[in-house]
């Protein structure tokens, strides 16, 4: 029996290291690809996500199919791409925020930025903390001062970083703020519009809203198109900001031949109308960064996160 | 507005749309009806297909596919006693029964109607108000949402069984299962040991399918004897009475679906509730109002299988009033369509009625016109399902078997769905046979979850003074009810000694 198995053993490892020998499959797709989603079927970047598969499959000629695993910020899906073949057909779609933010929130997530391979970025967020179109302030002086006169002032915390952002404004500012927690932009939306908060960080969708929601200051490190004259937290002189595009990224060890076909086809694919129409719909307009620069910017947006949550004072649970 | 409407009509009665809605309806009942498949499952994937088609007829498709598959998770709740979605739980309490009684002809067509009813009022109740219950649901806040599910968490007390003990062990149980995964402030983690599936929780639909299907057909493969008996007995009577509704049944459910319907859509238009909340509260208040409660799950009722159906399916267009009106999500097959309509360039939200009004009065129309597809269909497909119970439990028990793992696979992640899916049929298959209440352990699961951030939302807005909920009425009318439903339960099981017959199993 034992002789049998590390026979067995030796044989697939003998198959394996052939397989590694083998050049470099410049035939890439060979069959289906997949597109793996960290949020839940349905939200904006899922909603992307499939626009884009649709268009990537007309590009490479292959169907290109979506699945979700939602869980933990991108957490469940990053853990799992990491344990994959790195063989080019299965790749990640999601905010770069999953690996550049969250393991510093968590230390406990067994993956790191430099887990993965890059492909591109593809689209921005439009976050900003925001606030109901009827506060008696429109600006982020305005809402420090409110927040001066009205100790314990609301503000809706959807993520850990939604809550460190304020944590920093307060800290500089000396407010008492009182954080709400909720789930989603869905539950943002309701808790403002509800009158429950007095302020909210939104990941973009507030621009859906825009005679309820206003936006007091973007979390980004320029200015928006879409809303021009929301300075950015880094004029008025505050920590955090942060850009968040979307990413592809594959597991570690992907050809990069691979990953250059990949990044071709999406090159192509952001200038196709029905991308353009779709982030004009969901308001994250594209913002391509090809395969040359966007592992770089990766890795500067992760050490620029670390220092900012190291400097937020936050405790990572244990 | 009528204008609208009457145009409406006329981009939605195509052929070519009303084709889409048929087969919507009917895809969805036929899915709805199979245990283990849900609406959830059906509507993601069919949205791929919807691709290709006009944004009309793609959004009434998939409305069609949502309608008909709440409508059509009656049909195994009621025959074979496996709810084909959690919120048909209450179904298969009252249905059940009364199948075994041989009505189960009678029961499947009380559950179409007042699936229907439920259905078209509360659709009537999206196209003439959704602007003003929209804005009025605004005002339902977290302080308000955690004594709303305060007040569900106390029919854990009412539909315990026997032995309130044991009630209250699987409810807790149950809340217990929905604090799993990252706790909502600080992502702290919770009860994953080391699994990062479990980051987003245990899911949902492979639980239930554990916990209410799979456990079921454990227990009956385990008796096939008795099966084989009892399938003479579901045969029907060969009364023609036991197999229409009379005039007798509609006496006694008429108040029943009015309140369900109610029930229905003052739960729908809340996001965060859901239509197992409406359900599991229809069904307790029906419970609640009759002689002789516990004669609901020891000989059926018709009017508890109304009541349950008549909510179910109320909350489903009562869902689309926060989406159409406020963009925001009033239950899971609402989030589901998100994505499909932005796919077809409609965004759902306050500009939509601005931007595509011609479109939101065509959905209208198509919705309409779905309700009335979904009698139609389903009154005649239940004759084809009933035939279900003519073949051999052999046949039966190994299609449900597999029908349960292609939705705890499609919906639960892949693998990781089975591996929870077979757990919690375990757990289920023990607590059939110890008589805890597993429908107890659902209420806990699923309203867990909620009242957590609702409740944590509530504290902080109070902002450490209890005092200030003077300022929340709604709140206030909820806390009382819930206080005087578990004072209402704790004196009836102190006084009834006469213990009930096992009557759900």
């Amino acid at each position: 029996m034992r002789i049998l198995k590390s026979l067995s053993l030796a044989a697939v490892a003998a198959v394996g290291v052939a397989l590694a020998a083998l050049p470099a499959k410049a035939e890439w797709p060979e069959g289906p690809l997949t597109m793996l989603i960290g949020y839940k079927a349905g939200g904006g970047t899922d909603t992307k996500g499939r626009v884009l598969a649709k268009l990537l499959g007309e590009e490479l000629g292959v169907p290109v199919k979506v699945i979700n695993k939602p869980g933990g910020g991108q957490a469940t899906a990053l853990l799992w791409l990491k344990n994959q073949e790195p063989d080019g057909n299965i790749f990640f779609f999601g905010a770069v925020t999953g690996v550049t933010l969250n393991p510093h929130l968590n230390p406990n997530l067994a993956f790191r930025w430099d887990d993965f391979d890059y492909c591109c970025t593809v689209t921005e967020f439009q976050a900003a903390i925001v606030a109901p179109v009827d506060a008696p302030f429109d600006d982020m002086s305005g809402f420090v001062a409110h927040a001066k006169e009205n100790p314990g002032v609301k503000y809706a915390a959807l993520s850990p970083y939604a809550r460190i952002l304020m944590q920093l404004i307060a800290e500089k500012e000396g407010l008492e703020v009182n954080y709400i927690p909720t789930k989603g932009g869905a539950g943002v939306v309701q808790l403002l519009l509800g009158k429950q908060v007095m302020a909210a960080y939104s990941g973009g969708i507030h621009s859906r809203y825009p005679d309820r929601i206003k936006p007091l200051v973007v979390t980004t490190t320029k200015r928006q198109a879409q809303s021009p004259d929301a300075p950015t937290l880094t004029e008025l002189g505050y920590e955090g900001a942060a850009d968040a595009p979307t990413v592809l990224a594959f597991p570690k060890g992907t050809d990069a031949a691979i990953i250059q076909k990949l990044d071709s086809a999406v090159a192509k694919a952001v200038e196709k109308p029905e991308m353009k129409d779709i982030s004009a719909k969901i308001m994250m307009p594209i913002s391509y960064m090809g395969r040359e620069d966007v592992t770089a910017f990766v890795q500067n947006s992760n050490q620029a996160l670390g220092d900012m949550v190291k400097k937020s004072g936050y405790e990572p649970p244990n | 507005m009528m204008d609208a409407l009457v145009s409406g009509f006329g981009a939605a009665l195509t052929l070519y749309n009303i084709a889409f809605i048929a087969f919507g309806v009917a895809i969805g009942y036929l899915v709805g009806a199979l245990p283990g498949l849900g609406k959830g499952t059906a509507t993601a994937v069919a949205i791929p297909v919807t691709f290709y088609l006009s944004p009309l007829a793609a959004i009434a498709f998939l409305v069609g596919i949502s309608k008909g598959s709440t409508a059509g998770s009656a049909v195994s709740a009621i025959l074979m006693n496996t709810p084909g979605e959690p919120s048909s739980t209450p179904t298969a309490l009252a249905g059940y029964p009364l199948a075994r009684a041989g009505k189960a002809q009678k029961a499947l067509k009380m559950g179409l109607f007042a699936s229907v009813i439920g259905d078209f009022v509360s659709t009537c109740a999206l196209i003439l108000m959704a602007q003003t219950l929209a804005e009025y649901a605004l005002a339902i806040g977290p302080i308000e949402l955690v004594t709303i599910l305060a007040f569900s968490l106390t029919f854990i007390a009412a539909l315990s069984g026997k032995s309130l003990v044991k009630g209250l062990i699987a409810g807790l149980f149950g809340i217990l299962c929905s604090t799993v995964g990252l706790e909502i402030e600080t992502s702290t983690e919770r009860l994953i040991f080391g699994n990062f599936e479990l980051y987003d929780g245990l899911p949902l639909i492979p639980v239930a399918i554990g916990m209410l299907a799979l456990s079921e057909m454990m227990v009956q493969i385990g008796n096939r004897r008795s099966l084989e008996e009892q399938a003479d007995l579901l045969r029907g009577s060969g009364k023609p009475a036991d197999a229409r509704v009379t005039l007798e049944d509609w006496k006694k459910s008429a108040r029943a679906i009015i309140r369900g319907t109610g029930i229905g859509i003052f739960i729908g238009i809340l996001p965060g509730l859901g239509a197992s909340t409406g359900s599991f509260l229809s069904y307790g208040m029906a419970r609640r109002a009759a002689n002789d409660p516990d004669s609901f799950e020891r000989d059926g009722a018709i009017e508890g299988v109304a009541a349950a159906e008549s909510a179910d399916n109320a909350v489903v267009p009562a869902s689309f009033v926060p989406l159409f009106a406020l963009g925001i999500p009033g239950s899971v097959i609402a989030a589901i369509l998100i994505g499909a309509f932005i796919i077809h360039g409609v965004t759902p939200g306050p500009l939509m009625f601005l931007e595509q009004a011609e479109l939101i009065q065509g959905i209208y129309a198509s919705m309409l016109v779905a309700s009335l597809i979904l009698l139609v269909i389903g009154y005649f497909g239940q004759n084809m399902f009933a035939r279900i119970i003519k073949l051999s439990p052999s046949l039966v028990l190994p299609t449900v078997v597999f029908l349960c793992c292609l939705g705890a696979y499609m919906q639960g992640g892949g693998m990781f769905g089975l591996y929870i899916m077979a757990i919690f049929a375990v757990i289920g298959f023990f607590a059939r046979k110890f008589d805890f209440s597993f429908v107890t352990f659902l209420i806990g699961f699923v309203v867990g979850d909620g009242f957590e951030l609702a409740l944590r939302q509530s504290i902080g807005l109070l902002q450490g003074s209890p005092e200030s909920i003077v300022e929340h009425p709604v709140a206030i009318v909820f806390g009382v009810l819930t206080i005087l439903g578990v004072a209402a339960v704790l004196r009836r099981k102190s006084v009834s000694t006469k213990p009930a017959d096992k009557a759900a199993e």
